[in-house]
């Protein structure tokens, strides 16, 4: 198992009334399963019956297993968002949120998807 | 949607009416905050469950409305809030204070979870090759409701209310009423066995409608003089758990012989010819009794608690209960100046009942068994009979003590040693642990907190290094759960041949994913290199070992760096990376699919 996570966020006064900011997580992670072999004969050719105590063979042929149990997931959660004070007691605000989820290695299904999601707010409070 | 923007706006507006229409009454204890909006999700997915898996995620704009208050009436102090963003997704939370004679907490939310849709396919990875054909797989599987999405939304509302005796006592008691319901509605997969064996899978959809019930009455007394403060506490508890959606159900076909179709396995299946249900849970019901005292004196700098519980939780439709008694006891003491030392002690007895399980036994009603059942091998067959019906004992039943230690002192400015010692004794009422005795631990950790000023930068710098030692003799474990060595097994048919019964009977590994030695270093350092740029280093490394499992294994490295820089007063960025890397090694098991 292997994983990188990065985040990075900022945020921006350029004015007493306006403000940004951004945020972001990335992660990359990846497992799997290493390759091994069992100690009985994995084909009717290399069956012989009695010696070394096996009296049958076992078809199982694990030399995929690394490729099968691979996984590979990519995340990404992007936020970025705007705010500004129109007066002392209202604020309008806007944000803008993106969601990636990518299944490199589908396992048990495909996963991957994407959603934007985008927000406006007005604000009031009393003093 | 036109309705609720419109309910909305109107909130909006009488929230700053209102709010105007108090501050010109001179209400200036009254606060409130209200924010209204639309927001629109897209999606772009074959399934919400991974990129949203707690975002109901409807596609298209939708209102929304959060709003909060607090303040100050007649001397009743209080505060509230709520959020609607959707209908599945929603939060609301109220605090009422009345002269600290009466208080009460309310909180509310609901939200939506996306479930995992196992299509099964992977069962096909069952399949084998001879080299030249492919053979199907012995295990199938019937996906009844493929591409469905599946989902549950879950609500919990809490209440809080405690009293102040208003009575001229020699001590102050207070009593409270505390009330949960939590609520899951929705539907999940559900997946059987079908046909007439565990070789045919399939999965449904399933109804959840699911609650957890609480009451939770009880009391608090305090007492304070000259020697110490002392509180006493007594708390009962009464939680019902039901579902009130039907079961699913699953027809098992009739068991015939798949190339004569003739009624020979009559006697090796246990259902045929009906529809039963499956996934069913049972409701159940838990009381407990909790009863805590602590008292502290501080002319000796020394605290004392100790609580200790008892409850009782039954399964109400089988008629099956388990019993916890637990009692938890710690003094602490910081009489010298620069240590503080705190020993604890812990006893706790689980116990679980045994069930017996008995199983459905069907006689064959046609070929060479016909009259008999599968495991009386009165047809002249060479295996050893077996009575199928057995005694499920608990792994869960057992008593704990644990007895403890730790401590810190300040070796100088600046400069503090941690350390603590636990030893803890686990017996188990049934061997359910590697190598057949009561599982012992002991665990060591040492740490040293630093905090000093280098020449170089002449800023703080704060760095925290901790060992920990784990030594776990004979942990739980699955004792005889797989088999290894040479086979032994009798080839010759059905009626001759070994039975899977007397394959498992030759198990002879016991099996664990637990370790008998774990290592475990931490550090981290905060690093102000300028007035306006901080570093964050931190590392992780873990390291478990179980030698007596085959060689089972399992390592963690963890580093991470985080940087705070504000180049200007209105602006500032944070970076962060995290790196992880495990490896476990350990014993494979490969199921026999034609025991």
């Amino acid at each position: 198992m292997e994983g990188h996570t990065g985040i990075i966020s900022m945020n921006f006064l350029p004015t007493e009334a306006l403000s940004f900011s951004v945020s972001s997580a990335y992660t990359d992670s990846k497992a799997h399963m290493e390759s091994f072999e069992l100690g009985g004969p994995t084909s009717e050719s290399e069956f012989i019956t009695g010696e070394e105590g096996f009296t049958r063979y076992y078809n199982y042929d694990f030399s995929e297993v690394p490729e099968y149990s691979d996984l590979h997931i990519r995340e990404l959660d992007l936020t970025c968002g705007a705010s500004y004070m129109i007066s002392k007691n209202f604020a309008l605000g806007a944000e803008y949120n993106y969601l990636y989820y990518g299944d490199e290695e589908t396992y048990l299904y495909d996963g991957t998807g994407r959603a934007h999601i985008g927000m406006l707010t007005l604000t009031y409070w009393s003093q | 949607m036109g309705k609720k923007i419109v309910s909305f706006l109107m909130v909006f507006f009488c929230m700053v009416f209102l709010s105007n229409a108090w501050a010109e009454e001179g209400e200036k204890d009254v606060n409130i905050e209200v924010e209204t909006g639309v927001h629109g999700a897209g999606v772009d997915a074959k399934t919400k469950v991974k990129v949203g898996e707690y975002d109901v995620l409807d596609v298209g704009a939708h209102p929304d409305v959060t709003f909060s208050l607090d303040g100050k009436i007649e001397g009743a102090y209080f505060s509230g809030g709520g959020t609607y963003y959707e209908d599945e997704d929603q939060e609301y939370h109220a605090n009422v204070d009345m002269q600290r004679y009466v208080t009460e907490e309310f909180s509310y939310h609901r939200f939506w979870h996306w479930l995992d849709h196992d299509p099964l396919t992977n069962l096909a990875a069952a399949a084998t090759n001879d080299g030249t054909n492919r053979i199907p797989p012995v295990v199938t599987y019937t996906n009844y409701e493929p591409g469905r999405e599946y989902g549950i939304m879950r609500s919990e509302m809490e209440s809080k209310t405690t009293v102040r005796v208003p009575m001229e006592l020699p001590f102050e008691l207070k009593t409270f009423f505390n009330y949960r319901k939590e609520v899951r509605r929705g539907e999940r997969q559900a997946v059987t066995m079908s046909k007439c064996s565990s070789c045919h899978v399939v999965s449904r959809g399933k109804r959840v409608d699911e609650y957890i019930e609480d009451y939770n009455p009880g009391f608090i007394a305090s007492y304070r003089n000259g020697i110490g403060r002392f509180n006493v506490s007594y708390e009962y508890l009464d939680r019902k758990f039901g579902e009130s959606a039907l079961p699913v159900e699953n027809y098992y076909d009739e068991a015939m012989h798949p190339g004569s179709g003739s009624d020979v396995f009559d006697d090796r299946v246990q259902y045929q010819n009906e529809k039963l249900p499956y996934a069913e849970l049972p409701r159940s019901r838990k009381w407990s009794h909790i009863a805590k005292a602590n008292g502290y004196f501080p002319s000796v700098s020394t605290g004392l608690f100790t609580g200790g519980t008892y409850s009782g939780t039954e399964n109400k439709e089988e008629d099956l209960r388990f019993n916890l008694k637990s009692i938890f006891s710690r003094l602490s003491n910081s009489m010298i100046p620069g240590l503080a030392l705190n020993v604890h002690f812990r006893w706790l007895d689980l116990a679980n009942e045994a069930k017996d399980v008995n199983t459905t036994e069907p006689e064959a009603t046609a070929g060479t068994n016909a009259g008999n059942t599968w495991a009386d091998p009165a047809h002249g067959g060479t295996y050893t009979a077996r009575d199928p019906d057995y005694t499920r004992e608990s792994a869960m039943s057992r008593d704990e003590w644990e007895v403890g230690f730790d401590g810190s002192y300040l070796l100088m400015r600046g400069l503090t040693l941690r350390g603590s010692y636990l030893w803890r004794q686990i017996s188990r009422d049934f061997d359910y642990t590697q190598g057949d005795d009561d599982t012992e631990e002991h665990i060591a950790k040492v740490g040293i907190n630093a905090r000093f000023t280098p020449p170089i930068i002449e800023k703080p710098v704060s760095t925290r290094l901790t060992y920990k030692f784990e030594s776990i003799a004979h942990p739980f474990a699955n004792v005889n759960a797989a088999f290894r060595g040479e086979e032994s097994i009798t080839p010759g048919g059905a009626f001759a041949g070994t039975q899977y019964w007397e394959l498992q009977d030759m198990r002879n590994v016991t099996l664990t994913n637990l370790p008998t030695r774990k290592d475990e270093i931490r550090f981290d350092t905060t690093v102000p290199i300028l007035d306006r740029l901080s570093v964050t280093g931190f590392y992780r490394f873990i390291k478990e070992e179980n030698d007596l499992a085959e060689g089972w294994k399992n390592w963690t490295h963890m580093p991470s760096v985080s940087i705070w820089y504000a180049p200007l007063d209105k602006l500032n960025f944070t970076a962060s990376y995290l790196y992880r890397h495990g490896k476990t090694s350990s014993l494979l098991c490969v199921p026999v699919y034609d025991g």
